[in-house]
């Protein structure tokens, strides 16, 4: 009797055990486990948008400085306190995010140098916040700005991928360049600029100027991916030291820069077209 | 039932690396059968090192299970629960299933790694066990 209760209690441990073995093991059977790529991306941005009222834009056929003013979302800057507007929100990282000054610095700069008399845009917002101040054409009267300039958002957009491509080298063949398939959509992140053209004297709004900005567009990115036993690929990065910047992060300040640079070059001549 | 000490750890020790890789695949490989039954959509944390992540994701649970494996034999053994043939069939149960994985009668990659781990730590927790008992003995 003593040897079947310890054959039983044998067997059953031996059960549990290899159960337990049994519900360790992958759920699928594993092609590549764990794998690190250098994934090459490329994509084409979304197209740029532009409406406008061509017909509102020809008094500045005749106007020598046409002023305008960039309105901001979200100006809560107090005037005279200069410290406070020009300061520069950092990450703690060190990259800059969207709410950076810089960016709207960049716009007023390309207004400036395409023509445009630009208002100062805290100056402006004081104006707006006065409550007696309740029509565009008063505004007129005491800013004598032409145009607004209302940057509607800047903002990060998804670009959805499930492919990449990475390079193999071997001694016959060189370098191939292979595609991998992922199981799922991983995203890499543009920008996307909106603009709105109001006329001040006429509360008209005249243009709406919508630019986009892929990663991947003018040249191949170069990125990190891990791809585990599902073929799931992981959200692509790179490893600075011992920092790693994924999704937003992967754009860098000056490509941000840069594109704001040249979506405000591209509307100045937009509006400036009607000349 | 009272236990003695060297009991109660051989026990304690036994449920702790049970538990402990269970936790390990929770954290770093969470596609397994166990926690897809469960409906658990965990997401593996990453690990910068690629050998302490090859450890974490490939070895760390199975010497748990192992380990877990000697010490309740062990313990069942000392308490007269199963014989002695039962504790050397209970210790040949890791080969057993990696022979399963190699004939692909369970899922699971079949590797001689894992063989030579288990035989390491079954003949380390014997001879650890006997120290013990010797030193206890000794003690009393």
């Amino acid at each position: 009797m003593k040897k079947l209760n310890q054959l039983v209690v044998a067997i059953s441990i031996a059960a549990i055990y290899l159960l337990f073995a049994i519900a360790s093991a992958p759920s699928q059977k594993a092609v590549i486990v764990d794998t690190r790529y250098n994934a090459n991306f490329r994509m084409s941005a979304q197209k740029d948008e532009v409406v406008k009222n061509a017909s509102k834009l020809l008094f500045l056929k005749t106007a020598t400085n046409p002023t305008i003013v960039l309105r901001v979302p979200n100006a809560t800057r107090e005037i005279l306190e200069e410290d406070k507007s020009m300061r520069t929100q950092k990450n703690n990282d060190g990259t800059n995010n969207l709410n950076d000054i810089n960016v709207y610095n960049v716009i007023e700069k390309e207004l400036l140098k395409g023509g445009f008399t630009v208002r100062d845009r805290a100056l402006f917002e004081k104006v707006l916040g006065d409550k007696s101040v309740n029509d565009y054409s008063k505004i007129k009267e005491l800013t004598e700005t032409d145009l607004i300039l209302e940057l509607s958002s800047i903002q990060f957009v998804k670009y959805p991928v499930n492919s990449f491509n990475y390079t193999t080298s071997s001694r016959k063949k060189g370098n191939v360049e292979n595609t991998f398939n992922c199981s799922n959509f991983i995203n890499l992140f543009g920008l996307r600029l909106e603009f709105r053209v109001i006329k001040v004297k006429e509360n008209d709004f005249i243009g709406s100027f919508t630019y986009n900005y892929a990663p991947c567009d003018m040249n191949q990115c170069n990125y990190l991916v891990n791809v585990n036993a599902k073929n799931g690929c992981s959200v692509p990065y790179i490893e600075m030291g011992n920092v790693i910047m994924s999704e937003t992060r992967l754009i860098s300040q000056q490509e941000i820069e840069s594109f704001v640079k040249n979506s405000a070059q591209k509307l100045v001549n937009e509006i400036f077209a009607a000349r | 039932m009272k236990m003695s000490r060297r009991h109660k750890i051989l026990l304690s020790l036994g449920l702790l690396s049970l538990l402990a890789g269970i936790i390990n695949y929770i954290l770093f490989r969470p596609g397994i059968i166990l926690l897809k039954l469960l409906d658990l959509n965990l997401t593996p944390l990453y690990i910068k090192n690629i050998l302490l992540k090859k450890f974490m994701i490939g070895s760390f649970s199975d010497i748990a299970w192992c380990l877990s494996l000697c010490c309740i034999t062990r313990l069942l053994f000392e308490l007269n629960n199963i014989s002695f043939m039962g504790m050397i069939l209970l210790f040949t149960l890791p080969f057993i299933t990696e022979l399963l994985q190699y004939f692909q009668l369970i899922h699971g990659t079949f590797d001689w790694f894992d063989l030579l781990t288990y035989a390491i730590i079954i003949i380390i927790s014997i001879i650890f066990f006997i120290n013990i008992k010797t030193s206890e003995n000794e003690k009393t």
